[in-house]
């Protein structure tokens, strides 16, 4: 805070030394002294890791004045695309640079993908590859973006995948096959006036940072910067940092040791400590804050049993068991059985000794949907409530999105989608308020019908009266109402989002019907019509030319999971005295330190070892790897050693007390395991013994 | 830009951090149970606002790209560049106003499009996207907004907007950034709606010391006044939304029906099924505050 004003610091340590809470104070003490927020740039590789500031501006503690504008490299290089189009569109190669850009959000560019690969796929594009076809598209994504992030042109993905490939030669063919993939998409992108990340990206490093009008937005408009976890971005950001370093008056740059978890997205520590160089002065906290003694010790035992050449045992080397405190473990035979004790420990955490809830997090290298679902039960039915980091179902799998779907159907029988009577009983149970399965079921029965191979709803008056009276003349009522308005409203030939706007708001919010009160039901109706909307907005334009009902496609594209896989905002805010069920690296993004961490399944190898990607390569396609050079098996494991140190010391330094390790010798799918995680505690313990015994 | 509140039954209090604007204070003094709804809840409701749907749709992106198209002007890409990336006639009719308006503005001394600012409120903050701030030659700071409705709103109208309340007196608070770290005396704030479909008919609100300090009073109290009603809902009213009869009291539904025709709630408070008309003279009052706010990080953000 002492520091000179416009000066530029680099300020590192390890995570929980009090870095973020420094720079915060010194952000508010700039805006007391009167610098212009808006004359602020906050920068943080995710949203999410800004959020510490955000608060603190959100108080009324911060002073009256102009807004800090927090920002992702991402979001920059978007929003001056949008400003600067008519300038650089033209040069850029876009074929219509008078006509507005399109943004493509993930979704709609997996769909793009798709759209583009379909015919070569059945020619027998990546014929070899044994994947699904969601995964294959979102992986050459990945290397389009890798490209842009890392900054090497586009027609060499391939060749550099190539070069470092040693196995079986047939790989080499699926990596001209990615080399077709995005080429082809690129230019299909660049002929729509489409950017996906990549070309966003792209654009900007390449046209729109050299222009003139641009820099002199960028530099009159940002003064100040202020850039956090500088670690976990991409080179092609750190690029731009560093040519943009000598325009602002003051910096403060926020280095995390040993992070980088967002590796396998084109973080580049590397080149990120590399901008320590510009700056005027350097300061290290290096004493940890969060974490309790014992925590720090098992960190440092830890850290040798991973990587003996970084680590320093240090002044607990007498003292081998004060580790040890700080864990505690417990070997069971099955999974379930590791499940029922993580519970079992956590209730005697929260209802025995008073923790509160949101203080414990449970972690797993992957939270699967069925894990996340054990655990909740078995917590809520010890009356604990639990958290994650996202709801149990992807939008396409709520309950009142299916019901939605299924009726758009039945309204457009001409689409030729014949939905099964199941589903079509689905649908009326959550349409009609106070309608069960049996009842919903017997009334599918009778009025869905299929007549030349297409789907038709019969009248309620034509069923026989008993019949009637046991699905009760109200629900008669509503159904013909329902039905009625589908047949009418099909008529009008609405766009798909505003046929399904209307549907909710006139029909099935209405009193009466499922959605009326059901506030779930409206969020999960929301998420589809946004998703449909943004899905016309992006892809409209080609089926008005070609004459092909968008509606249908959509629904085609739900049913290969390629759209509306996405899951809903939660309804709970970080605040709530819940216990936190996430994916280990999830939590380290959060950067919210707790009390105790449940580590589950500990022998797993997914602690350590990287998703099978066949298509990428994070490590071949970052800055670091030299084009040509192979790699080997040294090199997985080298990387894996890595991943794993980084991992063990990220958790660690942000648990203050306790950590508790979950032991199954059989996994989630039965079948035996013996992780490297394992193997580490094992050797560390070893030590640990060993060193005791000999101090006696 | 407001984090969805808890409704959670541990607290009963505003979650701090909320930020108050104009937006969501017009929508407490239009309808109660609506800023329940929409900040308490956070209920998504995605009914249709208005008829016909796609012609107000249409509308309202056309809105959207007339402010960009502004903000683009004010920050120096050239004029001729702009112009030709406009298909619409109805946009290029705004275009032609604006350019022939705007054209003299672009020399002010300082010149601010898109200025975010905020200032402390009880103990919240108060916040405001401005289209565009400038100080003129005679040193007076003129708060631009652009106004693309069809229709031309009455001056009595306008005046009572919160956004007529919230702009200049956040501009007194917040300008000493804007003022080499001197505040703005209220009497050299003007707010000016401009409006490209009728060039000639801008409103101008001057303001005034008298004023800051009433605007000062009626903004502490409407604070006041919500925190207070939200803090005084009970834990099963929390715990249990958004029911009807339990809140009728602190945030009872508006008894101007004919707004609810235009409001995505519709459905959830009984009040009708369908839309409202798009081309009828209610609409521009009840549409008029459409929000052009684009949420870049949303969108193609790479996921961790
Ligand atoms: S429908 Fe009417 S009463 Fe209900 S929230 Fe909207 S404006 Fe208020």
């Amino acid at each position: 805070m002492g520091l000179p004003l416009n000066a530029s610091i680099f300020l590192e340590g390890p995570a929980g030394s009090g870095k973020t809470t420094a720079a915060v104070a010194r952000l508010m003490h700039w805006l007391e002294l009167g610098t212009p927020g808006e004359a602020i740039l906050l920068l943080a590789p995710q949203r999410t890791l800004a959020s510490p500031y955000e608060s603190a501006l959100r108080s009324p503690q911060a002073v009256a004045g102009g807004y800090v504008q927090a920002l992702t490299v991402g979001g920059l290089a978007q929003r001056m695309i949008d400003l600067f189009w008519p300038m650089i569109a033209a040069q850029a190669g876009f074929a219509d640079p008078y006509s507005p850009p399109t943004f493509l959000t993930l979704e709609t560019a997996q769909y793009y993908m798709a759209h583009c690969l379909r015919p070569l796929l059945d020619e027998g594009l990546f014929d070899s590859v044994n994947i699904t076809r969601n995964r294959l598209y979102s992986q050459l994504l990945d290397n389009l973006n890798k490209t842009a992030v890392v900054g090497f042109p586009l027609s060499e993905v391939g060749q550099r995948l190539k070069s470092a490939w040693v196995g079986e030669p047939g790989q080499l063919r699926v990596y001209d096959d990615v080399q077709t993939a995005v080429d082809l998409f690129r230019r299909f992108c660049l002929e729509h006036n489409f950017l996906d990340f990549s070309l966003q990206i792209e654009i900007f490093r390449q046209h729109l940072w050299p222009l003139e009008a641009c820099r002199s937005h960028l530099f009159s408009t940002y003064r100040h910067l202020i850039y956090d976890n500088v670690e976990e971005d991409i080179p092609i950001a750190h690029d731009l940092i560093r040519e943009w370093m000598p325009q602002f008056d003051s910096a403060l740059l926020i280095y995390d040791w040993d992070g980088g978890y967002r590796r396998f997205l084109g973080a580049d520590p590397e080149s990120g400590y590399a901008l320590k160089e510009l700056c005027d002065s350097s300061i290290q906290f290096e004493t940890p804050l969060v974490a309790a003694p014992q925590v720090q010790s098992l960190a440092r035992r830890l850290s040798k049993a991973l990587s003996p050449r970084r680590a320093q045992v240090g002044e607990d080397e007498q003292n081998a068991s004060v580790a040890f405190e700080a864990v505690e473990f417990d070997l069971h035979l099955f999974f379930p059985q590791m499940l029922d004790w993580v519970c079992e420990r956590i209730e005697q955490l929260v209802h025995g000794e008073g923790y509160p809830a949101s203080e414990i997090v449970v972690l797993a290298p992957f939270l699967s949907d069925a894990l996340r679902f054990s655990l909740t039960e078995r917590l809520a039915a010890l009356n604990i409530p639990t958290r994650s980091h996202r709801p149990s179902r992807a939008l396409r799998e709520e309950p009142a999105v299916h019901c939605l779907l299924t009726l758009a159907v039945l309204a457009h029988p001409e689409w030729g989608i014949l939905p099964t009577k199941f589903d079509v009983a689905y649908a009326f149970m959550q349409a009609f308020e106070g309608l069960d399965l049996v009842r919903a079921q017997l009334l599918a029965e009778i009025v869905y019908r299929q007549k030349d191979g297409l789907p038709a709803l019969s009248s309620f008056e034509a069923i026989r009266p008993e019949v009637q009276e046991r699905i009760t003349f109200l629900i008669g009522e509503r159904y013909e109402r329902l039905r009625r308005w589908l047949t009418r409203t099909a008529e009008r030939n609405d766009e798909f989002d505003h046929f399904l706007s209307r549907l909710f708001g006139e029909v099935l919010s209405q009193p009466g019907f499922g959605f009326h009160a059901g506030l779930d039901a409206g969020r999960a109706a929301a998420g589809l019509i946004e998703s449909t909307r943004k899905f016309r907005w992006v892809a409209g334009a080609t089926f008005d030319s070609s004459g092909a009902p968008l509606g249908k496609e959509y629904l085609l594209m739900v049913q290969e999971g390629l759209i509306a896989a996405q899951y809903l905002p939660a309804w709970q805010t970080p605040t709530q005295e819940a216990v936190l069920l996430a994916p280990a690296y999830t939590f380290l993004m959060s950067n919210q330190p707790v009390e105790v961490q449940f580590w589950l399944d500990i022998g797993s190898r997914a602690w350590s070892e990287r998703l099978s990607q066949p298509l990428t390569h994070p490590y071949v396609l970052s800055r670091a790897w030299p084009p040509g050079r192979l790699w080997t098996d040294i090199d997985e494991q080298a990387a894996e050693e890595e991943s794993l140190y980084r991992l063990v010391l990220g958790l660690l330094r942000r648990c203050r007390r306790k950590i508790y390790l979950g032991l199954s010798e059989y996994n989630e799918q039965g079948f035996e395991q013996r992780g490297r995680l394992l193997t580490v505690f094992q050797r560390a313990l070893q030590s640990a013994q060993a060193t005791e015994k000999r101090s006696g | 830009m407001n984090a969805p509140l808890s409704h959670s039954a541990s607290t009963a209090a505003f979650p701090a951090g909320f930020l108050f604007s104009q937006s969501n204070l017009q929508d407490y003094v239009d309808c109660r149970r609506r800023f329940l709804l929409r900040y308490v809840f956070n209920v998504a409701w995605p009914g249709l606002e208005s008829e016909p749907a796609l012609e107000s749709e249409r509308f309202m992106r056309l809105g959207e790209r007339f402010h960009r198209l502004a903000q683009q002007y004010f920050i120096g890409a050239p004029p001729e560049a702009l112009e030709s990336s406009i298909r619409e006639d109805e946009l290029l009719q705004w275009w032609g106003q604006f350019a022939r308006f705007a054209s003299g503005l672009r020399q002010s001394m300082f010149i601010s499009p898109e200025l975010t600012v905020s200032a402390p409120l009880e103990d919240h903050r108060l916040l405001a996207k401005f289209d565009l701030v400038l100080m003129n030659e005679a040193g007076k700071f003129i708060i631009y907004d652009w106004k693309t409705a069809r229709r031309r709103p009455r001056r009595e109208r306008l005046i009572e907007r919160m956004q007529t309340h919230v702009y200049p007196y956040l501009l007194a608070r917040c300008g000493a950034g804007l003022h080499h770290g001197e505040a703005i005396p209220p009497e050299s704030i003007e707010l000016i709606y401009w409006f490209p479909e009728f060039p000639d008919q801008p409103e101008r609100i001057t303001y005034s010391a008298a004023r800051f300090q009433a605007d000062h009073a009626l903004l502490t109290n409407l604070v006041r006044e919500i925190k207070q009603a939200v803090g005084n809902l009970s834990e099963a009213q929390l715990a249990d939304p958004p029911g009807g009869e339990a809140f009728d009291s602190a945030f009872p539904m508006t008894t101007q029906i004919e707004r609810c025709a235009y409001c995505v709630y519709r459905s959830l408070c009984n009040r009708g099924e369908r839309a409202g008309d798009f081309g009828a003279e209610a609409a521009e009052s009840e549409l008029e505050d459409f929000e052009v706010h684009i949420d870049f990080e949303q969108v193609a953000e790479i996921a961790f």
